[in-house]
């Protein structure tokens, strides 16, 4: 294996920002270049120089782990601010805050507000929380046809009128897939770096639908939306908490596995949550629905990345110096 | 030569300190840092060479050094380490742990006076 070869291979292992892995990749490069001429030097040839040069510097997956490990972990700060949106809102729903025009609107607005933030700071791995709840406006129109798709099913099978008239889905319809695109655009974009985030991205989305599922099994929302949701709101908020603590483990611990086992491990803690406070006649469809819905969503970034190039190659440099160096012959 | 698994216990219980102490009398890159451990411990420790940037990146991380790009006399572009003011109390800390630690267990090892 030559220089280029091993960089790329830890390259295609290394899940970190572009920004990060860049100087990484170009450190690596330089010490295999030094190792290899030193090896030169005694003696030894080109070829076998270059290839004793990688030898020692260890498998590219096992390099990669480390280096992602030693990268990996969030500071406390940073796991903070993570878990802010989600701590927000539950204190929101635990003290009905929710109900106040006025908390509501600057737990929202700082919500938005940090996520620009954020996102001008080039992506920081505490801001896909936030991102989740900033991008829910986008995103109402489907959820809002996608609950009256449920209930209309839900009518058709106990044989109640329909929800709606039928001239009203030829408006709702065209919002499925506009919220389809935004939602795909947005999380191809987070791909591209790591699938993780994009996980941790979606993962208040079902638990959030889940919740309206719950809410329209115990009565008609268009008109009585506020005592349902006095009703359930300190399982909503338990939910948030569930989130935020999954969300400050995932920034806190190192290893990879492990940040995919505090995302699994959430779902499992929202999917509890919702089937503890769903009314009887919901439990066989609407749980499938809701894990289905957990499920599809936490494992859809990953499916996506083995579609999408990632994103930033970044400009390692290639072997000029190792050229200047050492002569072939 | 080969380290054995003792020596290389060792060393990982030790990596820090090795590269703070290191990195403290002179700012280093890391092929010259794994020379210059080799050079210095006449050979009796030999790093896994994809070992030492996890290790350095993570001394980064904790502020305890700092990494700039600079050129080396032969005008070669190298990532050299700093030693901070925090990693500087930190290796002081450490050396001082060990000096207690290896008196007491010279103290232990050393055969008895008749």
């Amino acid at each position: 294996m030559d220089i280029s070869t091993y960089i790329e291979a830890i390259k295609r292992q290394l899940r970190l920002a572009p920004e990060v892995r860049s100087p990484v990749l170009r450190e690596l490069r330089y010490h295999l270049q030094d190792r290899a001429l030193e090896l030169q030097q005694r003696g030894r040839s080109y070829a076998d120089a270059i290839s004793a040069a990688v030898r020692d510097m260890g498998r590219p997956r096992l390099v990669a782990q480390e280096l992602y490990e030693s990268h990996s972990q969030g500071t406390w700060f940073e796991t903070a601010i993570a878990a802010g949106p989600h701590l927000t809102l539950a204190l929101l729903f635990a003290f009905h805050g929710w109900q106040s025009p006025l908390w509501l609107g600057l737990a929202l607005g700082g919500i938005v507000l940090l996520t620009l933030y954020g996102w001008s700071r080039g992506t920081p791995i505490w801001l896909y929380p936030w991102v989740s709840y900033s991008i829910l406006p986008l995103l109402a129109p489907g959820v809002i046809t996608l609950f009256y798709l449920w209930q209309a099913v839900h009518s058709h099978a106990t044989g109640a009128p329909s929800p709606l008239p039928a001239w009203a889905w030829v408006f709702l319809l065209p919002a499925l897939p506009f919220t389809i695109w935004s939602l795909a655009s947005i999380a191809i974009r987070v791909v591209q770096r790591d699938w993780i985030f994009g996980t941790l991205l979606l993962l208040p989305l079902p638990a959030l639908a889940s919740w309206l599922l719950v809410l329209s099994s115990r009565g008609p929302l268009a008109v009585s939306l506020n005592p349902l949701l006095r009703e359930v709101d300190g399982g909503i908020a338990m939910t948030l908490l569930a989130l935020a603590f999954g969300t400050g483990c995932f920034v806190r611990l190192r290893q990879r596995r492990l940040k995919v086992g505090a995302l699994l491990f959430t779902a499992l803690a929202i999917w509890l949550v919702v089937a503890q406070a769903s009314p009887q006649d919901m439990s066989r469809w609407g749980l499938g629905l809701v894990a289905l819905l957990l499920l599809g969503l936490l494992l859809s970034p990953a499916l996506l990345e083995t579609r999408v190039a990632p994103r930033g190659g970044g400009n390692e440099p290639e072997d000029s110096e190792l050229d200047r160096l050492m002569p072939r012959s | 030569m080969a380290m054995s698994d003792g020596q290389r216990e060792l060393l990982k219980g030790n990596t820090e300190s090795l590269l703070l102490s290191l990195i403290q009398a002179e700012p280093m890159y890391g092929y010259q840092i794994i020379k210059e451990i080799e050079r210095r411990s006449e050979g009796y420790f030999r790093f896994r060479e994809g070992t030492l940037y996890p290790a350095l990146h993570r001394l980064e991380k904790d502020v305890l050094v700092e990494g700039r790009w600079q050129q080396t006399p032969r005008g070669q572009d190298r990532r050299y380490y700093y030693l901070t003011a925090k990693g500087q109390a930190v290796r002081e800390a450490k050396m001082a742990e060990w000096q207690g630690f290896s008196t007491a267990v010279n103290r232990v090892i050393s055969p008895r006076p008749a």
